[in-house]
């Protein structure tokens, strides 16, 4: 465990490093740890992939004294039996009608239903939401379908916009620039502002496609 | 009620900002400068969390359908009130059918608007702060147009202005090209190049982060990594070499190396500098800078307390 400031009102506890499901389901189970502690001072708590960052209220907390709270927090969780992280299982439905799709299907020696299959047929993990407000990013795909990012990034992806990047798929929420493949679209909201939980999709929920015609 | 006679190209509705739902990938935001946000409210004797206008780049007119008291901060502006001249950095009262023209920005990037009562438009996930990208908050997630009518919250009490002369002691130095971060520990080669180098503000600079050209350009190696957290001030560097000062409408998470983070108290510098201004970043310890910030909240809850 290695701590750095993120500037004088945020703290960025590294776990580990680079992508995977161990990392993922640590760097949850601390996430969710300091949420139930309500240290004072602290006001959220962002998990990455390999990182947790607490933002805190210098007036309530100083640096040292988080750092302390989080380092007795992680020895106390090392001798409880780690709780198993909330695993909540989300369908969404997919026309798998994306702009890239033929081109993936032509640069990955796939046909477009093999793509369809290979997308569709697995349940992914939710690593991390950010980018933009409700952007989920998950993994892993089809090591077949794998590709690096467009070389020019679209000005214009359109809301509800399935697509894969590397090793990952994600749902562009709304209208934004984007760089990923698009292979199809969805119906299904995935941010509202007007709700408590804005996002769709938290950290650690479990995504399966369902492909509509 | 306030109407916007003639829209300037940039004016939105914005408040201290969204904490709270970063996990759900959404910005802090709020004003760009915090601390003439904060100046603003307590001219015109509102909460630290009401509402004020962020004005950018060009002239406009807000006419006034009711007695107001206001408060202008952040850019210097020529203006007038009708036709007499206005002041920045104190309360102003203004009469119902009486308009604020602002005929330019002088200095500075942004101007702040405040208003005794605050703008009031529904809070979206707790804040009125206006967030471009995703067209959520202000009025309709959108840049302030001619025609739009604001609505002004009501407060019981006093709304007598103070005078600026008391703020100097906690006041960000604008005029200072010298801008204080707290360093990652990591690539101290990085840093000390980082340190050495003298910056000029892109043209290439939103809400969402400022773009720094370096007088060298610095090595990127490293410059991709897994993606981590971030927040408005993280200086990230970017493959091309050059780093980007992220701002109040920060993404939440961050794929490039961060080689530190602006103070919270030296934000304001870097939001109000103008494309090709140059810039050079000096490290402080985190400590000093929440003593620095503890020191300006301080005082700004000190002289709120004081009013009647």
């Amino acid at each position: 465990m290695k701590f750095e400031p993120l500037g004088d009102s945020a703290i960025t506890v590294f776990l580990g490093d680079g992508i995977s499901r161990e990392l993922s389901a640590d760097v949850q189970q601390l996430a969710d740890a300091l949420r139930s502690e309500s240290i004072a001072g602290v006001i959220e708590v962002v998990p990455a992939y390999a990182s947790v960052a607490a933002y805190y209220d210098p007036l309530g907390i100083g640096y040292d004294e988080l750092m302390d709270s989080v380092r007795a927090l992680r020895t106390r969780m090392s001798r409880t039996p780690a709780s198993i992280p909330s695993e909540r299982r989300i369908r969404i439905p997919v026309r798998y009608d994306g702009e890239d799709l033929t081109e993936v299907a032509d640069r990955t020696g796939h046909t477009r239903d093999e793509v369809i299959g290979l997308h569709a047929d697995r349940e992914y993990h939710v690593y991390v939401v950010g980018f933009v407000p409700g952007f989920a990013y998950l993994g892993e795909l089809d090591p077949s379908l794998v590709l690096p990012r467009r070389s020019v990034p679209r000005k214009r992806v359109p809301a509800g916009a399935v697509a894969i990047a590397e090793a990952q798929t994600g749902i562009y929420p709304y209208s934004t620039p984007g760089g990923w493949h698009l292979i199809g679209t969805t119906i299904q909201k995935m941010f509202d502002p007007s709700a408590t939980e804005p996002a769709l999709l938290r950290v650690g929920d479990r995504v399966i496609f369902e492909p509509v015609g | 009620m306030i109407v916007v006679e003639r829209a300037p190209p940039y004016l939105t509705v914005q408040d201290v900002g969204r904490p709270g739902y970063r996990a759900s990938g959404v910005p802090h935001s709020g004003a760009m400068d915090q601390w003439s946000l904060a100046l603003a409210n307590l001219l015109v004797a509102n909460q630290r969390s009401a509402a004020a206008l962020e004005w950018a780049i060009g002239a406009g007119a807000l006419r006034f359908e009711r007695d107001a008291v206001i408060a202008l901060t952040g850019a210097e502006v020529e203006g007038a009130i009708d036709n007499a001249p206005i002041r920045t950095h104190c309360a102003i009262s203004v009469h119902a059918g009486q308009v604020l023209t602002i005929h330019r920005l002088v200095a500075r990037r942004f101007l702040y608007v405040g208003v005794h009562g605050g703008v009031d438009c529904p809070p979206i996930l707790g804040s009125r702060s206006t967030y471009l990208p995703a067209a959520f908050g202000g009025i309709d997630g959108r840049r302030l147009i001619a025609g739009d009518r604001l609505e002004v919250g009501t407060l019981a009490g006093n709304s007598e202005g103070t005078s600026e002369t008391s703020v100097g002691v906690v006041a960000p130095d604008y005029d200072s090209r010298v801008v204080r971060a707290i360093a990652r520990s990591g690539g101290s080669e990085f840093l000390m190049s980082f340190l050495d180098t003298t910056f000029t503000v892109s043209a290439a600079s939103d809400r969402t982060g400022y773009r720094l050209e370096g007088d060298h350009v610095l090595e990127a190696d490293a410059a991709s990594i897994t993606s981590e957290p971030v927040c408005a001030g993280a200086i990230q560097l970017t493959p091309s070499g050059q780093p980007i000062v992220l701002m109040a409408d920060s993404p939440t998470i961050g794929g490039y190396c961060i080689l530190g983070t602006v103070i919270t108290c030296d934000l304001p510098i870097v939001a109000q500098s103008m494309p090709g201004r140059k810039l050079r970043f000096v490290s402080v310890a985190v400590g000093a800078a929440q003593d620095e910030l503890r020191r300006r909240e301080r005082f700004l809850s000190g002289e709120r307390q004081r009013r009647p």
